[in-house]
């Protein structure tokens, strides 16, 4: 099956015009022929009704007054025509002198009007034949006591049958040098369209040619822009654009891929070379015992974090977790609000909490706890000098949580990376006591698709705003 | 050889302190970038460790404006950063060597002195004048091939004077080379360092080679290395 655009467009187009030419040539010829053959019957015609004015009536008999001077090609020749008068009954009157001894058949024709019909002529030539039955005129040698108009009974006139044939080799002939012209013509025009459809197509589908060059030439890495969209046809800049949009989906997928990756690299490559450092110097240099217990007693606060890690990579690549059921059940959201922000008033920043009462879902509350503690804890940990404010709303049957802490250490950029695995701004880079490996917001963002909750985050004014919207039941 | 390391992580902060101090090397440690900039910028460091990731201002905008500003100090970048893009980002943008994390010590002390020979353009860890030799790798001096016990202060003073062998060596430079930021000199530090190296020298018989230079600083005597 032929796969190439342009080449079943420049077949089609072929095709198509060759099938309408060859329709309008078909009716031509079919036009040309019934004319060129009808010339042959308006001839035959004549000569037969030539001679019906020629035959007379004389007494009880017929009588053909023919000339051969009248019509010398019915004479014996090389290629004559013929002739043949009867009397109705079938009684040869007439011959021509070019049939000699042979005869023509007796044709069945009806008075009105001339039959023609194509014949093999007694020569053996092909030919056209044409006949005519017609009631006889009386001769000059009737009597006026016998002319009818003296009569009181009108005389019934005989009535005889003339039959004409000739030769349709030529009309043939030219019939046939019609159909070949037709056809060479025909095949100079199939291949002329071929060659110029062809070209045309080629022409026009360029554009397409080009697109598809350059989109093979371009570089994997290639991001957004590299796909030139000016002078486009306008069937094509909606393919070209979508491509470009999808490079640069691509490749701002691909970014953050490596900064994931850098970001995982760095996270899990520092404990270990301040393990190792640690450890090898206080084995190289020890000072005194006190200097030994302090390095234990870092190494030893490394290892933990090392293990915070490790789970937390864990929880996150687990895939039995993705296969865990969700538990759901009716619950209070607001209770539950409330009580984590209880649990967590005796860490250092306060916050304010604007909470609606009776705000009731179904969902998994484990998980539910575990993403709100997290954004709370967050909250807490990295906001920057100001109130950190909590509420939680019911609109209609939707239920939002939402947090707001100062953040003057972020921008934009930042917070479209918040979501991203182990990406930390400055500020929580340094390791300190409290580890922080940027995987909060990626576990409650995870956790919030499990249970068909919503978590989005925007920065507003300098405050950076975590919601989580989910469906909410039926105020009771 | 004075170093300037800096790194956000205290525990691999202090670790290196400690390391290359008894390595041999004068240390300052800082845990932020604008202040590693600082003192980079305001000082005269032999090697620079640099971190890339670090809180205020990153290791890459630092390098960066090291160079654009003319300072000619060697950086290390040592860092957990592996990709070879960063690699080479690194590179051209003025680094002389790469290190990742996890390193071994020895390897880190090995290249921070490879980097300092370059900065005197010595290829080799043995700096020889006449039967004066310094071994810069087993930290040594020996004069015709007997060790000379030196403190590690002199050892570093009598590098750096032959390391800037014929040219006068202010005091102020020497108290540079041989203390921290940290650490601040008596007024007569120096010349009591040089006292004492002299002392030592002369007692293995080596000819004094480290002159005077009234009002100015010391030199290292070209030549005076072999015995007259």
């Amino acid at each position: 099956m032929i796969r190439s655009i342009r080449w079943r467009v420049a077949v089609t187009t072929t095709l198509g015009v060759l099938l309408v030419g060859g329709g309008a040539a078909a009716a031509w010829y079919s036009l040309a022929s019934d004319i060129l053959s009808s010339e042959l019957d308006d001839e035959l015609d004549s000569k037969v009704k030539t001679l019906a004015t020629l035959t007379r009536c004389v007494g009880d008999a017929l009588e053909l007054e023919f000339s051969d001077e009248l019509m010398p090609d019915f004479l014996p020749g090389k290629e004559p025509s013929y002739f043949q008068v009867w009397q109705r009954d079938g009684a040869i009157v007439e011959r021509s002198r070019s049939l000699g001894e042979r005869t023509l058949m007796f044709p069945s024709t009806s008075r009105e009007e001339v039959a023609h019909w194509d014949l093999v002529l007694p020569d053996g030539r092909p030919g056209r034949a044409a006949a005519l039955a017609f009631a006889v005129t009386e001769g000059d040698d009737v009597d006026a006591e016998d002319d009818p108009a003296n009569s009181a009974v009108p005389p019934v006139l005989p009535v005889a049958v003339i039959m004409a044939a000739k030769s349709r080799i030529p009309l043939d002939s030219r019939l046939a040098s019609l159909r070949l012209s037709v056809a060479l013509v025909g095949l100079g025009l199939a291949a002329g369209l071929a060659f110029v459809v062809g070209h045309l197509v080629g022409r026009g589908l360029r554009p397409l040619h080009r697109l598809s060059q350059e989109v093979g030439a371009l570089d994997p890495r290639a991001g957004p822009g590299a796909l030139p969209l000016n002078g486009l046809p306008t069937e094509l800049f909606p393919i070209a654009h979508r491509i470009d949009d999808l490079l640069a989906r691509m490749h701002a997928a691909l970014e953050r891929e490596r900064r994931v990756t850098a970001n995982i690299a760095h996270e899990l490559r520092t404990p270990v070379s301040e393990l190792q450092s640690l450890t090898e110097v206080a084995i190289r240099w020890p000072k005194d015992e006190q200097h030994l217990r302090r390095s234990l007693v870092s190494a030893h606060a490394v290892a933990r974090r090392m293990n915070s890690l490790t789970e937390a990579i864990l929880r996150l690549s687990n895939p039995e977790e993705a296969r865990l059921t969700i538990e759901s059940e009716r619950f209070d959201l607001s209770e539950l609000t409330r009580e984590l922000l209880t649990e967590s008033e005796g860490k250092v920043r306060p916050i304010e909490a604007d909470l609606a009462e009776g705000v009731s879902i179904t969902s998994d509350k484990v998980a539910l706890r575990i993403i709100l503690a997290n954004l709370i804890d967050n909250a807490r940990e990295h906001a920057s000098e100001g109130p950190i404010v909590c509420r939680l709303a019911r609109d209609d049957d939707v239920a939002e949580f939402c947090i707001s802490n100062p953040a003057e250490d972020l921008d934009e950029d930042d917070v479209a990376c918040l979501g991203e695995r182990f990406w930390r701004n400055d500020a929580t880079r340094t390791s300190g006591d409290r580890p922080h490996f940027g995987l909060g917001l990626t576990i409650a963002s995870e956790l919030c698709a499990r249970i068909g909750a919503e978590l989005s985050h925007r920065l507003v004014s300098g405050r950076l705003e975590v919601r989580v919207r989910m469906p909410a039941n039926e105020s009771t | 050889m004075r170093v300037l390391v800096i790194e956000d992580s205290k525990i691999l902060r202090e670790s290196l302190q400690r390391g290359l101090s008894c390595s041999g090397f004068v240390v300052d440690v800082v845990g932020d970038g604008r202040q590693g900039w600082i003192y980079a910028s305001r000082n005269d460091y032999d090697v620079v460790v640099l971190d890339l990731m670090l809180p205020s201002m990153d290791g890459m905008e630092i390098l960066t404006k090291l160079r654009a500003e003319g300072h000619d100090c060697h950086v290390l970048v040592l860092t957990a950063r592996d990709a070879l893009e960063q690699r080479v980002a690194g590179l051209k943008a003025g680094a002389d060597d790469y290190l990742t994390k996890p390193f071994e010590f020895d390897e880190l002390v090995a290249r921070i002195e490879a980097l300092g020979r370059r900065r005197y353009a010595r290829k080799s860890p043995v700096l020889v004048e006449g039967d004066l030799e310094v071994d810069q790798g087993s930290r040594q001096i020996r004069y015709r091939g007997a060790v000379i016990e030196v403190a590690r202060r002199e050892f570093n003073l009598l590098r750096f004077l032959l390391l800037r062998r014929g040219e006068i060596v202010t005091r102020i430079e020497i108290e540079d080379h041989l203390y921290n930021e940290h650490t601040l000199p008596d007024s007569n530090s120096v010349d009591s360092a040089i006292c004492s190296l002299r002392r030592k020298l002369r007692h293995a018989g080596c000819p004094d080679v480290i002159a005077t230079r009234r009002g100015v600083g010391y030199v290292f005597r070209q030549g005076e290395g072999d015995t007259p």
